[in-house]
């Protein structure tokens, strides 16, 4: 079979008809008008087959062939010699494809949904506690220019409320760096957190809240458990692979996408810091059962929160970075502290 | 047997024009098994991936009978996306641990850009080819930092009022140092296109986000400062009359200036000399805008499985509509010497997304 090629020599974009034939050896024969070439077919380059396009062939002088004719070329090619076109076969059938999307689909779920917090795991073990603190090493300091003003609780109740700490520390988190700081959270109201650096913050607000001190306890176990489960370490972790994953996969997409990207990646941010929230839950369960406390004390108060800050029950959806709290209580509830997971201390 | 024609002194002029055939069903099923394949080879296999996508457009583009074609060794770009990852990750992980260090990391950085533009247009350009003669891009590393630099603080200085004139700057410096084989390319000077641009481009913002910001101001009547959700939810809604109103007017902006880049490049020649292949386009801002606006709808709608469906109608608009006027032939282009780039300032500027392309 002959097929009619373009050859350009590569010194100059001048381009010159000709034909091209395999013959034995195997040998790709290059006829111009009045002279013959003939390459070895492994000193040849064909390109992969892509599409509709043409066959490129580059030749060992720099120059190349192509060949519009493309799929009677590269269907005498591969019967001599085994050039497997499998991607280019992949691409051609609509089933296939279909395939490869549903697995696509699937794989990425199960990247995002276990691979990257399996790995953070794995590699939080292998970095040294020091490091949490250092991560927002300032934390506070900026909270307290920005939102807190100092705690007006009298000394007493503090002093209560930190031996209550300490309870709830020896028996949650033993050999976790945490300490208790008060605050007033003016606008940010009744709330609690733990800093990176292990500062669990209480504001007067909640303390105001709460009715009984067996639901502040509550409360501390959970951020504590933030602090022993390394929540801030691991987070950075995984929201650092989700921007390396989404580079990988959709890499060089350009602006026209931006949207399709950034946004999946919220969920994921999103999605993790709730995953987040159920596991301090789960601690917080594990302290409520051992101390002999009722479930219902954490409840009750992360109701009356919400009741206090119909603001913070807005509809965000997925884009929450806590659980809705009626989905967040029945999960509380249903912890399973038998199975002793979240009891057993994790000092990584 | 050549169809080259000698390029006699008044010689007619002609137009050539550019052709994109690529096709969105073709380049989607390209698209899928990309993803498949850089999935199940945990990202091992994208840089093969981005050849094989670049390929596939390079390819559909024509012009006078010659196709483009990319050449880049996905080998190549795997080492530099490595090393671009290893960067990247110790520079947000050394920011995270050590905020102090935070600064330090942030004017490192910016001290790279122009030279990691730089790196990242030779890599570009070395292995851009159109009838196999390869484009080129100079070390212009010195100019890269003025035209990035010099011409962004004069536009700070001024508070922005030169920004047009520093874009103009930058384009200019990117096309100028641009080679195709052996001839330059060139922009001609007047930078009031791009001030044009801008000002389209500013009033298309305008005529998104005061009419929504005046709406939601008149439907949600609540005293300021109050705490009300209301209030709360009408300030987020203006956020996102903003945002999306500047995203808009981005959308326009990019295009209208590549239309003026474009419609000011020519090829080879020298000095004040009229190049003799001149670059245009006349492809209209309004179609873009509603097809950018329309791609991005159906982006989100189809929960990205459009991409690849609107990446080909942009091209296949913009390019249809660009051309080459010339009275020479396109035959006698000769090819410089030239040698292997590699990829690891691509490969870090897109990792960091600098991205000063056109």
């Amino acid at each position: 079979m002959q097929y009619p090629a373009l050859y350009y020599d590569g010194r100059s974009s001048a381009r010159q008809p000709v034909q091209v034939r395999f013959t034995d050896g195997p040998v790709l024969l290059v006829e111009a008008l009045g002279s013959v070439s003939r390459f070895g077919l492994d000193d040849v380059a064909v390109s992969p087959r892509l599409g509709a396009q043409p066959a490129i062939v580059d030749l060992p002088d720099g120059g190349r062939l192509e060949i519009v004719e493309a799929e009677g070329f590269y269907a005498e090619l591969a019967e001599l010699g085994p050039r497997r076109q499998w991607v280019h076969a992949l691409e051609s059938r609509w089933s296939w494809v279909l395939a490869a999307l549903l697995i696509s689909l699937g794989l990425i779920w199960l990247l995002y949904a276990e691979g990257i917090p399996a790995g953070a795991r794995v590699a939080a073990r292998a970095i040294p506690a020091g490091v949490d603190r250092a991560i927002g090493a300032e934390g506070l300091e900026l909270l307290d220019k920005r939102l807190f003003a100092p705690s007006e609780l009298p000394k007493q109740r503090r002093e209560e409320l930190r031996a209550l700490f300490t309870d709830v520390q020896a028996q949650v988190g033993a050999g976790v760096s945490a300490a208790l700081v008060f605050r007033k959270g003016q606008q940010l109201g009744a709330n609690a957190f733990a800093l990176p650096s292990g500062i669990v913050v209480l504001t007067d607000e909640l303390v105001a809240l709460a009715e009984h001190d067996s639901e502040v306890a509550a409360v501390l176990a959970h951020e504590i458990g933030h602090v022993r489960e390394r929540h801030s370490l691991r987070s950075l972790l995984q929201n650092s692979a989700v921007a390396m994953a989404t580079f990988l996969l959709t890499g060089d997409i350009g602006s026209v996408a931006t949207i399709a990207t950034g946004l999946p990646t919220l969920l994921a941010y999103a999605g993790y810091s709730r995953e987040f929230e159920y596991e301090a839950d789960a601690v917080a369960a594990c302290y409520l059962d051992e101390a002999g406390i009722p479930r219902q004390r954490f409840a009750d108060l992360m109701f009356r929160l919400e009741q206090s800050d119909p603001g913070n029950s807005d509809s965000l959806g997925l884009l929450r970075t806590h659980p809705a709290t009626p989905k967040r209580m029945q999960a509380f509830v249903g912890v399973q502290t038998s199975s002793a997971e979240w009891c057993g201390r994790r000092r990584w | 047997m050549t169809d080259a024609r000698p390029a006699e002194y008044g010689a007619t002029e002609r137009r050539e024009m550019l052709t994109f055939v690529g096709t969105g069903s073709e380049y989607f099923r390209i698209w899928i098994v990309n993803l498949l394949l850089t999935l199940i080879t945990i990202g091992l296999y994208s840089p093969w991936a981005k050849v094989r996508k670049l390929r596939y457009i390079y390819g559909s583009t024509a012009l006078a009978g010659g196709r483009f074609d990319y050449h880049a060794d996905p080998v190549r770009i795997l080492w530099g996306r490595l090393i671009a990852l290893a960067v990247f990750g110790a520079a947000g992980f050394a920011q995270a641990v050590f905020p102090p260090f935070a600064p330090l990391v942030t004017l490192l950085f910016l001290l790279g850009v122009p030279f990691l533009v730089v790196r990242a247009r030779m890599f570009n350009m070395r292995y851009t080819s159109y009838r196999n003669v390869r484009f080129g891009f100079d070390r212009a590393y010195a100019a890269a930092y003025s035209a990035i630099y010099l011409y962004g603080f004069l536009a700070a200085l001024t508070l922005g009022l030169l920004i047009p004139y520093a874009h103009y700057r930058r384009n200019r410096f990117i096309v100028d140092n641009t080679r195709y084989g052996t001839l330059p390319w060139r922009m001609q000077e007047g930078s009031w296109p791009f001030f044009f641009a801008y000002g389209l481009a500013f009033l298309v913002g305008s005529f998104i986000i005061f009419p929504l910001a005046g709406y939601i101001g008149l439907t949600l009547q609540a005293p300021a400062g109050s705490a009300d959700p209301n209030v709360r939810m009408a300030s987020s809604l203006l956020f996102a009359a903003i945002l999306i109103g500047g995203y808009i007017a981005s959308f326009f902006l990019s295009a209208a200036v590549l239309k003026a880049t474009i419609n000011a490049s020519g090829v080879g020649g020298e000095g004040a000399a009229r190049p003799p292949y001149r670059l245009g386009c006349d492809w209209s801002l309004n179609t873009v805008l509603f097809i950018y606006v329309t791609n991005a709808a159906a982006i989100v709608l189809s929960a990205g499985l459009l991409i690849p469906w609107a990446q080909m109608r942009v091209l296949r608009y913009q390019l249809n509509r660009t051309w080459v006027d010339t009275a020479q032939s396109l035959e006698t282009v000769a090819a410089a010497e030239a040698e292997e780039v590699s990829a690891i300032g691509e490969e870090l500027g897109d990792v960091f997304d600098v991205d000063i392309g056109l």
